[in-house]
């Protein structure tokens, strides 16, 4: 088996209709902005591997559809979510408005531990900006979120946002405080990853994750 | 017309099957054609349900989520809903023979039956009422035997399907005597509805009336029942509802005290609210907890582990779709994931436009079209290379007013494609493996931490693999046994590989074990396993060995003869009775055999299983080897 990744873990890109999400994922993973894209219906997928502090990390990310109607579709794939990209735009001050919504739908409905990155799409349309970036980096720090803002056309920030989402995600399992086997971790882990980890924890004589469990 | 493209996309794809040994899509077109002329498509009867209705219908899951719904307190609301809608099919019934013209009696009557039977709510209701009809027959010994004769067959039929005796037990431990013959009334009174009924051309007007008469104060009688039991302040199974619900429902139940003329519609349209409401509560609620629970997890390591596990539930399962996924980009060919892309989204463009309740036939067309931009269009992005009649159909419908139903064809072409193609090698890959494994630890995790809590939890006896979560078995070394069991279970054969080293290396000293470890023997007990994944138990620092795998009543780990020699080797430290009592040994519960299949990936190989079990036979062996050393060690030293 070419098993070539230490880890897999399961992104979603959430956020409101047209804030490029579709766009963030497309130019992560071929890197160059799609010009005409169409809404995304239902869900779409996309994967890439990245190195995160030495280790390799494939991110299988899940990019869902913002319009409303597909609100119950797309809430089927939030469990077992190890990251989340929550998209807002910068220029349209009602996407920002719905975070909250999609905050909550998130916190409800994927796994406890998800990480959240809060990510300000279409940086570039600078004269057309509608939120503020002091006023979403308040919001972010209010909900204990990870801030950024990003542009999907240059690809200003783009990788930075998965790569820090995974960068938590790695710190977490690597304090123990994410139970990598839990099935609902939406995390992955190859034998050698795991073994690496049982061999860390006990040279830290941390607690066993499985015992902390309420 | 048909059938001259039928005969022509045939020859196409046989002289295709020619060429690639693949399973083509034009292949799956033709079967598709085919078996769609014969007879209807398989109506999937998907198991991994997700949303609360299939749940309420479907009683294999329903008893596990009646029992989820028992350690939460929220019993009530589940027994309430049931006994609504048994009370409304009921209803229905009846009132559809009786307030129509008698021609258009029998066939309003057959399409109801059809109704309730294509719902299958009444099932989900059986299994109540019939749960309960066992508890009268066994403990009470009520008179109506015909009518417990009559549902015994039933009886033994449902408690098979659901594989929870269990909850015969309990639920019936949790129900009053007067709630069992309420029940039974129940039934009753259906089962005097159906003579009737099938005398219906006979029945004339008068006696038309007649039995409407006669039926009436029989459902109030069930309404004010459920009432008394659900929504009296005082009542043990008291359902909350909203004040203006539950006037409502007052309202209608009262006024018919003081009327002659019954108004069962009000009635019912109260019951529905209150049905609804409790249906609301039980998804915003429960649902997802329910869905994170042990219980699901079992009933998902049920299905899964079943053999007759389909592919369609693969693909409606997240979970299971994520290492699906991962399973096909790994996998020899990535270009089947545009398939599964395209599945992805026309299923999702199904499903939204059967939930919207206001179609908008528009954006519907919009979303027909991005679809059909991007995978069938002659300049689609990621074509799938659909044949021309099939991008043909899906143009005219898009076009027409059937939208919704456009890509019905395709999806189900695609389904057979990526199934022929990928489901068994995905069912063999160490991903499935892995998920298996998962929701396995699951259980377990949930299991230890409530044993000793509740007891609510019992094991169920369908899944294969079990291991220990109690104080018999030490452990040595802090890890916990998921880790164990997920090393164990995702490693592959590559062992089959390393037959040939461990059979030229039977002297122990050569076993892979570093030198520190024979200079410090203690070592040797904290060694992670690294010689063999394949682990089935271990040898604990006092040179005992101990199983992995439990053995519930312990008669379901006793060896087949082959194993049996395997297991004489180990029979000092083995305890002796257990191993030869072959007595107790039921081979279609032998869960060892199981999962060793499961391992050499190849169900029907017995030349594989034989080998794996050869290689299980060097592994013991080993081990004792090893201990039967240290002991002279210890001694020398």
């Amino acid at each position: 088996m070419s098993e070539s990744y230490d880890y897999l873990f399961k992104f979603l890109i959430i956020g409101s209709a047209g804030s490029g999400k579709s766009c963030i994922l497309h130019n992560f993973i071929e890197n160059k902005f799609k010009e005409d894209s169409s809404h995304t219906i239902g869900v779409e997928f996309g994967s890439r591997v990245v190195n995160v502090g030495g280790k390799t990390i494939k991110l299988q990310i899940w990019d869902t559809a913002g319009q409303e109607r597909f609100r119950s579709v797309t809430r089927s794939y939030y469990r077992g979510a190890a990251g989340a990209l929550l998209v807002y735009d910068v220029t349209s001050r009602d996407s920002f408005n719905t975070l909250s919504n999609w905050l909550t739908d998130t916190r409800n409905l994927a796994s406890p531990n998800i990480i959240i990155i809060l990510v300000g799409n279409k940086k570039d349309l600078e004269e057309q900006r509608e939120v503020t970036f002091l006023e979403a980096s308040n919001f972010a720090q209010e909900n204990d979120l990870i801030f950024l803002e990003t542009s999907a056309k240059t690809g200003e920030n783009v990788e930075e946002s998965f790569l820090k989402c995974a960068k938590t995600i790695l710190a977490k399992i690597e304090t123990g405080e994410i139970d990598i086997e839990s099935a609902s971790s939406g995390i992955q882990f190859s034998d050698q990853a795991i073994r690496n980890n049982i061999q860390n924890r006990q040279k830290a004589s941390a607690p066993a994750c499985s015992n902390c469990r309420p | 017309m048909l059938k001259f493209l039928k005969n022509d996309n045939k020859k196409k794809s046989i002289d295709d099957e020619k060429i690639h040994d693949i399973f083509s899509l034009d292949e799956a077109e033709r079967i598709y054609f085919e078996n769609n002329d014969c007879a209807s498509t398989h109506n999937s009867d998907k198991k991994l349900h997700r949303n609360l209705l299939d749940i309420l219908n479907d009683k294999a899951i329903l008893s596990f989520y009646i029992q989820y719904l028992e350690s939460k307190n929220g019993l009530p609301l589940v027994k309430f809903w049931l006994d609504v809608e048994t009370f409304k099919t009921v209803g229905d019934t009846t009132s559809s023979v009786f307030t129509d013209r008698a021609e258009s009696r029998v066939s309003n009557y057959d399409n109801t039956k059809k109704d309730i039977r294509r719902k299958s709510l009444d099932t989900g209701c059986d299994t109540f009422r019939d749960y309960d009809c066992v508890s009268i027959s066994t403990t009470t010994s009520i008179s109506n035997f015909d009518e417990t004769e009559e549902t015994h067959s039933n009886i033994e039929d449902e408690v098979d399907n659901s594989r929870t005796p269990e909850i015969v037990e309990r639920m019936t431990q949790s129900l009053t005597d007067d709630e069992k013959s309420k029940i039974c009334e129940n039934n009753r009174k259906k089962d005097d509805c159906d003579p009737t009924e099938t005398n219906n051309n006979s029945i004339t007007r008068n006696g038309e009336n007649d039995e409407s008469r006669k039926f009436k104060p029989l459902i109030l009688e069930d309404a004010l029942r459920i009432y008394r039991k659900y929504l009296v302040t005082d009542s043990m199974y008291l359902v909350e509802l909203p004040a203006i619900i539950l006037s409502k429902l007052s309202l209608a139940l009262c006024g018919n005290d003081s009327e002659t003329e019954i108004d069962l519609n009000n009635l019912w349209q109260a019951f529905d609210e209150a049905q609804n409401h409790v249906f609301e509560v039980m998804e915003k609620e429960y649902l997802s907890e329910f869905l994170e629970s042990t219980f699901y997890s079992k009933y998902t390591i049920d299905i899964l582990t079943s053999d007759n596990l389909c592919f369609e539930e693969i693909l409606c399962s997240e979970s299971a779709l994520f290492y699906f996924m991962e399973f096909l980009e790994q996998d020899r060919e990535p270009c089947k994931i545009p398939y599964l892309e395209f599945w992805l989204s026309a299923t999702n463009f199904r499903k939204q436009s059967d939930q919207s309740d206001d179609l908008n036939n528009d954006q519907l067309r919009m979303d027909a079209l991005v679809i059909y931009e991007k995978w069938f269009s002659l300049q689609a992005t990621s074509p799938l290379n659909f044949s021309n009649k099939i991008r043909v159909k899906v143009e005219e419908q898009i076009c027409s007013s059937s939208t919704p139903t456009c890509f019905d064809t395709p999806i189900k072409i695609v389904e057979l494609y990526l199934e022929r193609n990928c489901f068994k090698r995905f069912m063999k890959s160490q991903l499935f493996f892995k998920h298996l494994s998962e929701v396995m630890s699951k259980v377990d995790i949930s299991d230890k931490n409530m044993h000793n809590s509740s007891g609510i939890i019992r094991r169920n006896s369908s899944y294969s693999l079990k291991f220990p979560s109690n104080g018999k078995h030490r452990r040595t070394n802090s890890e916990s046994f998921e880790h164990k069991m997920t090393r164990s279970i995702s490693a592959q054969n590559t062992l089959l590989a390393g037959l040939d080293y461990k059979r030229s290396n039977k002297n122990s000293t050569d076993l892979q074990i570093d030198s520190r470890q024979l200079v410090d023997p203690d070592l040797l007990w904290h060694r992670h396993n690294s010689t063999s994944k394949l682990s089935f138990g271990r040898v604990d620092a006092y040179g005992r060995y101990e199983r992995d795998f439990v053995m519930p009543t312990n008669n379901h780990f006793i060896p087949t003869s082959r194993s049996f020699q395997l297991q004489n080797d180990i029979i000092d430290i083995e305890n002796p009775q257990s191993i030869f009592d072959q007595s107790k040994w039921n081979s279609t519960q032998n869960r060892l055999k199981n999962a060793v299949r499961k391992f050499v990936h190849l169900p029907e190989d017995t030349m594989q299983e034989e080998i794996a079990w050869q290689v299980a036979e060097l592994i013991v062996k080993d081990v004792t080897n090893i201990t039967l050393q240290n002991e002279n060690f210890n001694n020398h030293s």
